[in-house]
């Protein structure tokens, strides 16, 4: 593309009679002028020239599309780009993709100035703070495959996304406009303001300084009217609603300010609050920025969770292995899965195994293993084998895709304690309004001007911002927190209950046990050893894939089953060297003997039998194992100074097992759902605040009526859960670690309204006595909210002592 | 509108709409001091804020240099002592505004020698560079952005020749400043590629208005102590010049 006759650094033609060069890699390239000749050898020679490669690296090259179907191409197929490209006109299409990996401006320069490059795209938009492009082009001369191809090589690469643009992402594009216009405005304005400053040491002459007040009316029109639309917006909303809201006072200030302002430039006074109006823009939507980004962070989560589903999956089809895009898969096809890739859907196993990382959907750092016959969940990533899968659910069915919908719902909503807040602020806002009035009245007859400069200062100082950001804030950044360690918030008020919880209850054993079953007794009936009779379970079991099966996997068996045949609810049948054996329940065994069903011991732990065709040969009792975890998060939550009850549906005898083995005191047995109830009813009744914890589908009623319900979600139940928080891994941890994370989260709130408050009872006076001058009340107020925002932010973050102990599941964004 | 306002105001319209030439070649090194460092690479708040820091850097470097050249004139001014000084500088920034606007309207490229003198200068300069990059720190962006505003650019030199004729110290750098000030929203732009903004400035139409609109300005210019000349000082006169000397009636 650079010719002769044209500049390699800024590609303008070069002058007659100019003949300069630069090394570039050890070549001369042509520059028009000393300037670029000075830039062009600046960046070589600071090791900057990776940005003339990446400039000039995808100028369309014909090989292109002999270089072989890839990845990309499957984005050719009008399935693959249904969600992402729109047609624009006859001939044109818009496409908007999420590109990995943009983490500055630059970044969005090089592939916007590349991208422009290829034959066929008309327009290319990416957006830095988003990591979106939006690319108008023709799908004739530039297919979808070949622009793709294009940002990959540069090393963005792209996804298709869902529907266009989502809402966050436009509110943060307007956001970061509006700031950029105060911000601009602001410094253009201050440079007046410090002129006429310096000005008046020198004595400005008066024309000067009509001059730059007249400029700074100027740029601070903009900066009022569209930058500060938002509070001018909020004011006018609030007025129509007959209340009055936060936006009130500022939309006050800033009219009263700029009014004044032009009033007293027109007659030729000093007394002009341009750089202040602009400057307590600025502020203030810097204060909406910070606090938007910490709303986003959640939203945020949703959108990194889409983004673990991979856009293409290699499907099987009578053994050929055709790479397509995910939303052309259908349920039932078989996927293969290589190590590094990520599951596209959710399924189960049917060859291979291999350890899959699901630290983004559970909070569970360890890899789990994961076999034939066992589900794999869209989302989670292969980090050693190959394997391959049965697709069961795809799309908006997916436990990924449930997760997000629930975080979404409980970031819809809004808590108790923000609600509370926001009658505060609206209380606090009256006030000062009666304030500002008052300061003006009280100075008004002895200095005017000051007058107004104090009621303005009045107004700013107090805006109440870091008294409405204190608490939600704090909430949002605390909900994300958990939902980082594995407990996912489904209802907006579950965190402020969860921090002042008094009992937990468990209501059910198998809240606390593994599920995974062990054999805790062995009966032999007849002429067998109780080991013998083990070993021939265990080749029998060997063939299953019930959870009882595992219970024998560890005995080592000498023997070899044949023609092993599973009764669905009863038991498995099969041969040993020429010997018919039954295990399964006493009924089922002895029906091949014909002998009456051996009775088992009325504790009902569970138990199985084994036989021949003469006789049941011995009873195996199975008891659930307790959570390797249960102990020490049970001794944390009594350390956080809760009671810990069982209120269990099932036998006696497990349950008071299991009560013992965790030492915990109070529990019940053979409850009915109805008793729960009433025993949770009755908890509530002597003033204690309970926290549930269940499986979060049969225990429906109970978990209603507990102050906090806390399910232990798997799989398809996680859709229907009632319950206000969500356990995503196999972990109680979670927990005692909630509890914690919820009374930091109460504690910051109280931290942010104490500071709100001290922070007003101090400015106010030092407003109202004139002593502050507008733009600093426009520095306290964004330095208050600021503080209240950030303190909040801090509980989004890891403590060391547990950073260490797992990794950061929802880093992916910020690692770049 | 005054003189100075209008050289004020030319030289903050030159600096907003600059030249197809100042985005090819500077827009190449705001987008190149941000591809090459991991510490802008963070976010787009903090890029921002470093391409504010660079531009800062170079707005500080142009006002030094106005001032400079304005003191130097200023100098000159007393030394020669010639009554109808504050109108030869009248008439040569009417010749300047004109060179600027040509530049903007129709991307005249005449003044390019002089940026060979510059390019002797910022030989010695260059080195510096290299040893602040790559940026790692806030005051090592501010100082590559002063560096930065020595560059040779044919602007550049041509608003420093209006600096030269302002006719003092502080109106040369109050004249750089303005123009520094202008270039801002572009140059950072550039670099945090604002889509909207930078298309707006870069279009043809708007700078070639802006060229002609410098043209006008630069013809006024000129024509006003011409024609002062003939019909004898009026106006601004009430206005106290005592500390500016080299003020624009001599009488």
């Amino acid at each position: 593309m650079h010719d002769a006759g044209s500049c390699f650094h800024c590609g303008e033609p070069i002058p007659r009679g100019e003949n300069r060069h630069v090394l570039i890699k050890g070549e001369p390239k042509p520059v028009c002028c000393a300037g670029c000749e000075a830039v062009a050898s600046l960046i070589s020679g600071a090791g900057l020239d990776g940005y003339y490669r990446i400039r000039t690296a995808p100028a369309p090259r014909p090989d292109d599309a002999a270089a072989g179907p890839d990845e990309w191409d499957v984005f050719d197929r009008p399935q693959a780009q249904q969600n992402c490209v729109r047609p624009f006109d006859d001939s044109r299409s818009e496409a908007t993709l999420l590109v990995e990996n943009i983490s500055c401006a630059a970044c969005a320069w090089l592939i916007e100035h590349s991208l422009r490059q290829l034959d066929g795209v008309d327009e290319v938009q990416v957006n830095p703070a988003s990591g979106r492009a939006l690319i108008r082009f023709e799908p004739a001369k530039a297919p979808l495959s070949r622009l793709m191809r294009a940002m990959a090589r540069l090393g963005y690469r792209p996804h298709p996304t869902g529907s266009g643009e989502s809402a966050a992402v436009a509110e943060r594009r307007a956001a970061l406009k509006r700031l950029a216009v105060a911000g601009f405005g602001m410094m253009q304005v201050s440079t007046f303001a410090v002129s006429v400053w310096f000005g008046a040491f020198q004595g400005i002459d008066p024309v000067y300084r009509d001059f730059m007040n007249a400029v700074s009316w100027l740029v601070s029109t903009p900066v009022l009217f569209y930058a500060g639309r938002p509070f001018f917006i909020g004011a006018l909303r609030d007025l129509r609603a007959r209340r009055i809201g936060m936006d009130v006072p500022v939309a006050l200030a800033l009219v009263l300010a700029y009014a004044a302002s032009i009033w007293n430039a027109l007659q030729g006074s000093d007394l002009v609050y341009f750089d202040s109006v602009t400057m307590f823009v600025f502020f203030l939507l810097i204060g909406r920025y910070v606090e938007m980004t910490a709303r986003h962070k959640a939203a945020h989560t949703t959108e990194a969770l889409a983004q673990l589903v991979p856009a293409t999956a290699r499907r099987l089809q009578d053994g050929v292995e055709t790479r397509v895009a995910v939303a052309e898969l259908g349920i039932g096809d078989i996927v293969a899965v290589a190590p590094g890739e990520a599951v596209p859907a959710d399924g189960v196993v049917v060859w291979g195994e291999s350890r899959l990382d699901e630290s983004m959907l559970t909070g569970e750092s360890k890899p789990q293993r994961r076999g034939v016959g066992e589900p794999v969940v869209a989302g989670s990533v292969n980090v050693s084998h190959p394997f391959r899968l049965r697709v069961e659910r795809l799309g908006q069915d997916t436990v990924l895709s449930t997760i997000g919908r629930l975080l979404d719902r409980a970031q819809a909503q809004r808590p108790r304690l923000a609600h509370a807040a926001d009658w505060i602020a609206s209380r606090f806002v009256v006030a000062v309004l009666f304030i500002a009035a008052g300061v003006y009245a009280y100075w008004w007859p002895s200095d005017p001007a000051l007058a107004f400069q104090a009621a303005l200062a009045v107004l700013v100082v107090s805006c109440p911002c870091a008294l409405g950001l204190a608490t939600p804030s704090a909430l949002v950044a605390g909900t994300d927190r958990l939902a980082q360690s594995g407990l996912l918030v489904a209802r907006a008020d579950a965190l402020e209950t969860l921090a002042k919880v008094t009992h937990v209850v468990f209501d059910k054993t198998g809240t606390l046990t593994t599920g995974a079953i062990a054999i805790d007794q062995v009966r032999p009936l007849a002429d067998v050893s109780g080991d013998e009779a083990m070993r021939l379970a265990a080749a029998l079991e060997q063939h299953s894939a019930h959870p009882i099966a595992h219970a024998f996997a560890e005995v080592d068996s000498p023997y070899h089953a044949e023609r092993v045949e599973a009764h669905a609810g009863q038991g498995l049948e099969g041969w040993i060297g020429g010997r018919r054996l039954r295990i399964g329940t006493p009924a089922f065994v002895a029906a091949i003997s014909g002998s009456p069903a051996a009775t088992v011991p009325a504790d009902e732990a569970g138990w199985i039998a084994l036989g021949d065709e003469q006789r049941t040969l011995a009873l195996f009792r199975l008891i659930d194992h307790i959570r390797p975890e249960a102990a020490a998060v049970l001794e944390t939550l009594r350390q956080l100074g809760m009671e810990l009850e069982i209120a269990s549906g099932d036998q006696a005898e497990p349950v008071a097992a299991v009560a013992e083995r965790l030492g915990i005191s109070r529990y019940a047995s053979r409850l009915t759902p109805a008793d729960k109830l009433a025993h949770i009813r009755a908890l509530q009744r002597a003033g204690a605040v309970v926290a549930v914890v269940g499986d979060g589908v049969n225990d429906a009623p109970v978990l209603a009526g507990a102050d906090v319900s806390i399910a232990l979600g798997s799989g398809t139940a996680l859709a229907q859960t009632s319950a206000a928080m969500v356990l995503l891994g196999d972990s109680l941890r979670p927990i005692a670690e909630g509890v914690a994370i919820a009374r930091r989260t109460a504690r910051v709130v109280r931290q942010n309204l104490g500071w709100a408050l001290l922070y007003n009872v101090l400015a106010l006076p030092l407003a109202a006595s004139g002593w502050l001058l507008p733009w600093m009340a426009a520095i306290g107020m964004s330095v208050s909210s600021l503080v209240v925002v950030l303190n909040a932010m801090q509980l989004n973050r890891r403590r060391p002592v547990d950073a260490a102990a797992d990794t950061q599941p929802l880093a992916i964004k910020e690692a770049c | 509108m005054s003189g100075e306002q209008m050289t004020l105001l030319a030289a903050l319209l030159a600096g907003l709409f600059g030249s197809t030439h100042c985005f090819g070649m500077c827009g190449g090194i705001a987008a190149a001091l941000g591809s090459g460092n991991p510490a802008i690479q963070r976010g787009p708040v903090r890029g921002l804020g470093y391409q504010l820091l660079f531009s800062g850097g170079r707005i500080l470097s142009y006002a030094i240099a106005g001032a400079i050249a304005g003191g130097l004139s200023f100098w000159l001014g007393a030394l020669i002592d010639v009554p109808a000084w504050s109108g030869v500088l009248r008439v040569a920034t009417g010749l300047v505004m004109v060179a600027i606007g040509l530049q903007l309207a129709v991307n005249w490229r005449g003044l390019r020698h002089i940026e060979a003198l510059g390019g002797r200068f910022w030989r010695r300069l260059s080195p510096l560079v290299g040893r602040l990059l790559p940026v790692r720190s806030a005051p090592a962006a501010l100082g590559v952005g002063m560096l930065w505003g020595w560059l040779p650019c044919g602007l550049v030199y041509t608003m420093l020749l209006a600096a030269v004729v302002s006719g003092s110290a502080a109106k040369g750098g109050a004249l750089m400043l303005a123009f520094g000030a202008g270039t801002l929203p572009a140059m950072v732009t550039i670099g945090a590629s604002a889509g909207g903004l930078t298309q707006l400035i870069g279009r043809h139409s708007l700078r070639r208005g802006a060229g002609v609109l410098l043209l006008a300005f630069g013809a006024w210019t000129m024509a006003t102590p011409i024609l002062h000349l003939g019909h004898g000082a009026h106006g601004h006169a009430t206005h106290s010049h005592s500390e500016m000397p080299a003020g624009h009636h001599a009488h």
